[in-house]
């Protein structure tokens, strides 16, 4: 008797949820396993309104709240003056032409601005690269306006689910780095949904097309936004067998994406972490320590395979002369 | 599968639906229990379901060999080896191997070992040790060998599988055999279901976004920042393992099983030793009878006594993960342990005068100081090594960062009533069963939607994972 009268009240509390919030309700189920794609696919556009559209304001609020301590422009220290610009910085869509000279004059030293912030953007394998960056550039390099943006679980497939090009464009008008560093590919791996809304099995050929026109559309409105120059990092070799052909066929795509782009320049990260073709787990790093370079899921770095891969940048950026060792005292 | 969501309310339903019917006889009531049991892991995995009864079945082959045969030590030996091992396979062997590389790498000796590509199955630890606890107990004769339903169905039971409580072989027994179910009252099993929602769904997900990266850079923030996500995350881990046992127990109730204590509104001790009797209380006691009694207790002296004490918490703390955080987690509280206990052996010695001339400022210092070193403690078991500890509590007394960025009111309002929940949960509890205790079902069904609505709207559009289903 009791358990039917508890069963009875369930059921009334499950309709009166379900008939309050049928949206809700829907989103949830087709999240199981037992939907079909079409259901999910279906469940991708019902929007939820009411407390969660506030709710969510209130966590990017949150997780926007470092840029209060970045320093405003009026308390950034005079720029400094060098022979030579590494890369000119974007120059303002207002500014007026620039008046022919009349006779040369002897080389002065050109203004530069030199790069100061730092933004480093993709998912959880960009987590655990951005601290070892952001420790590397603080430390050797003394530059601390750094800021890691990364949502888990997500990357340029799964734009329903975490749509980076807005996060991106947000966070770049916002925060105005000079540099970002983009890593995505680990979540990518899995169905597409193309331009004309067909889903597409993961690794045809129609899905290399789909997912090659969101990383190209990426790195557009990379191009078109105030940053001045973008690495693109590639994966590294996966100690995970099924990944392999994945990562090797999105390497490409972003490696052809990069080159039709004036910003963006594509690191190659695929050997860093191999001896023949195969994955080797422990390799030196640049002082000759040895050490595990992946977790054991074969994706995520370790903190010595971070340190490595952040090395790799680093010295890019050096080269680049984007990077500059602070006089020492 | 996760406890409050729409799928496990579905499954919930069907199980709830056949349990009730078979309920009095009991020889159908637990081939139902157990088939529920094993569905609802394979929700999880496939691979870690067969896992799962491989071990099962492995184990009861063992368990019948010690009670039908003369080598009753050697199956005894041989069970805890294998099952130590599962578990170490599955949980430590990387974590051993990467510390002995480290360890040779040192010494400048190439090596160079394998890492396991695996994930540890879900619960692992749990039902591991509830299958050496049911060894030791029959090696110990305290129970009979019994049949192989009544065995899977105890290592299985779907509500304890993932997180716990760790129930004890004897009671659940008990209860599986006996035609009378336990008798719960609605309201009661409405009232913890609700509390596990609140807490799990509602604070525990509003936290986390509190605690997530500040304990993972902790150089992002500010001295306050940080001083308030350690509280958060002594708040979170309260709300998401308590929300947790109490969706378990009621669902446990509902299935005809006792509800069992495992969290005793823990941040109200006065003392280390009263946290302890307080959180995670059938884990304390798993180690209490399995661990600190077979070291010898208290039974060889004081000294003794103490050795036992940081032993078996250093044990404690390598249960709940493979790290190094997590032993130093575990010493230091078998060190803050071993002080408690001292302060009681010596009353004499250190006798504080401030009990006597103001016994509430007393009792005040000492929950600030109990609720202190736990939340501190739990810096080192929440970051993900030893240096981002170091550099969280560096960051408290020298912050990089300036701005406060957690200044909210939802942040303070949300460690306000979980503090209530600490010191009144009781007396919550009790006056929200007295207020769903009212005959009319109509104003039930108001009531508990009401709740239930409320609880979805406040809690996240995406839910963080347990803690605890990584132990």
């Amino acid at each position: 008797m009791k358990d039917r009268e508890f069963l009875l009240i369930v059921t009334s509390v499950i309709l009166t949820l379900i008939f309050s919030n049928l949206s809700l309700f829907l989103k949830s189920f087709a999240s199981t396993p037992f939907a079909s794609p079409e259901i999910k696919q279906a469940a991708r556009q019902i929007e939820i309104d009411g407390f969660r559209k506030s709710e969510q304001a209130f966590w990017s609020k949150i997780k926007d709240i470092n840029f209060d301590s970045i320093p405003k422009e009026s308390e950034i220290p005079p720029v400094k003056t060098e022979t030579k610009a590494a890369v000119e910085p974007p120059k303002p869509t207002n500014a007026k032409k620039p008046t022919p000279a009349k006779k040369p004059t002897p080389a002065k030293p050109k203004l530069t601005i030199p790069y100061r912030r730092f933004l480093f953007i993709g998912d959880s394998v960009m987590f655990d690269l951005g601290i070892q960056l952001q420790y590397t550039l603080k430390k050797k390099y003394n530059i601390a306006e750094t800021k890691i943006d990364y949502k888990v679980s997500t990357g340029l497939n799964r734009i329903d689910y975490y749509d980076w090009y807005a996060r991106t464009r947000k966070i770049i008008n916002d925060y105005q780095p000079d540099v970002v560093i983009v890593l995505f590919g680990a979540n990518d791996r899995q169905n597409i949904v193309d331009s004309q809304g067909k889903g597409r099995a993961v690794m045809s050929k129609e899905w290399q097309k789909a997912y090659q026109e969101r990383v190209e559309r990426y790195a557009s409105l990379l191009d078109s936004l105030s940053v001045r120059k973008v690495y693109w990092v590639g994966q590294s070799m996966p100690n995970k067998s099924s990944y392999f052909k994945a990562f090797t066929v999105m390497n490409d795509i972003y490696k052809t994406a990069s080159k039709s782009s004036s910003k963006i320049e594509f690191i190659s990260t695929w050997d860093t972490f191999a001896k023949a073709g195969k994955f080797v787990p422990v390799v030196a790093n640049k002082s000759g320590k040895r050490g595990y370079v992946k977790n054991n899921d074969g994706l995520h770095f370790t903190s010595h395979g971070a340190q490595i891969i952040s090395d790799l940048i680093v010295d890019k950026m050096v080269s680049d002369k984007i990077l500059k060792a602070p006089p020492k005292k | 599968m996760l406890f409050p969501t729409y799928q496990f309310l579905v499954f919930f339903l069907i199980i709830f639906s056949a349990i009730v019917s078979v309920k009095p006889q009991v020889d159908l009531y637990k081939i139902v229990l157990l088939v529920s049991s094993l569905l609802f892991y394979s929700f999880w995995s496939f691979d870690f379901l067969l896992l799962l009864i491989f071990s099962t079945v492995y184990n009861y082959i063992i368990l019948r060999v010690l009670c039908k045969s003369k080598y009753k030590k050697f199956a005894l030996i041989s069970g805890l080896i294998f099952n130590i091992g599962y578990l170490g396979i599955f949980k430590y062997y990387n974590f051993f191997v990467t510390s002995l590389f480290e360890v040779l790498n040192q010494l400048q000796i190439p090596a160079d070992f394998p890492v396991l590509q695996i994930i540890a199955p879900v619960g692992v630890s749990f039902y591991t040790f509830r299958i050496i606890s049911h060894l030791i107990d029959c090696y110990q004769q305290k129970i009979p060998c019994p049949n192989f339903v009544d065995y899977a169905a105890y290592i299985t039971y779907f509500p304890q599988i993932a997180s716990g409580p760790i129930s004890r072989a004897r009671e659940f027994y008990w209860q599986l055999n006996s035609p009378e179910k336990y008798d719960y009252k609605i309201e009661e099993v409405i009232v913890l279901i609700l509390s596990g929602l609140f807490k799990k769904y509602t604070l525990s997900s509003f936290l986390f976004n509190f605690t997530d990266l500040p304990f993972k850079v902790p150089q992002q923030y500010s001295s306050i920042d940080l001083i308030l996500a350690a509280i958060s995350y002594s708040c979170l881990i309260y709300v998401d393992f308590s929300g947790y046992s109490d969706l378990a127990n009621g669902i446990s109730c509902l299935l005809g099983f006792k509800p069992i204590a495992n969290f005793n509104m823990p941040y109200r001790s006065l003392s280390l030793q009263e946290f302890w009797k307080r959180w995670h209380i059938s884990l304390s006691e798993w180690l209490r009878d399995y661990v600190y009694f077979p070291f010898g207790g208290n039974k060889y002296g004081k000294l003794r006594k103490y050795v036992n004490l940081l032993m078996t918490m250093a044990i404690g703390g390598l249960w709940h993960g493979a790290g190094l955080n997590f032993i130093f987690w575990g010493i230091i509280h078998g060190l803050g342990l071993i002080v408690n206990h001292l302060c009681k052996d010596i009353p004499q010695a250190i006798h504080f005068k401030l009990d006597y001339a103001f016994p509430r400022f007393a009792k005040f210092c000492s929950w600030l100081l109990t609720f202190t070193f736990v939340t501190c403690s739990w810096v080192f078991f929440g970051t993900p090594n030893w240096e981002t500890a170091v550099s969280f509590f560096a960051g408290i007394f020298h912050p990089a960062v300036a701005t406060f960025q957690f200044n909210f009111w939802q942040l303070y309002l949300v460690i306000a009533v979980i503090g209530a929940i600490n010191f009144w949960g009781d007396r919550i509890s009790q006056l929200l069963q007295t207020l769903l205790s009212l005959k009319n079902i109509f104003f039930r069904v108001v009531l508990v939607s009401l709740l239930v609505y409320t609880i979805l709207m406040l809690g996240p559009s995406t839910m963080p994972p347990f803690i605890y289903f990584n132990f």
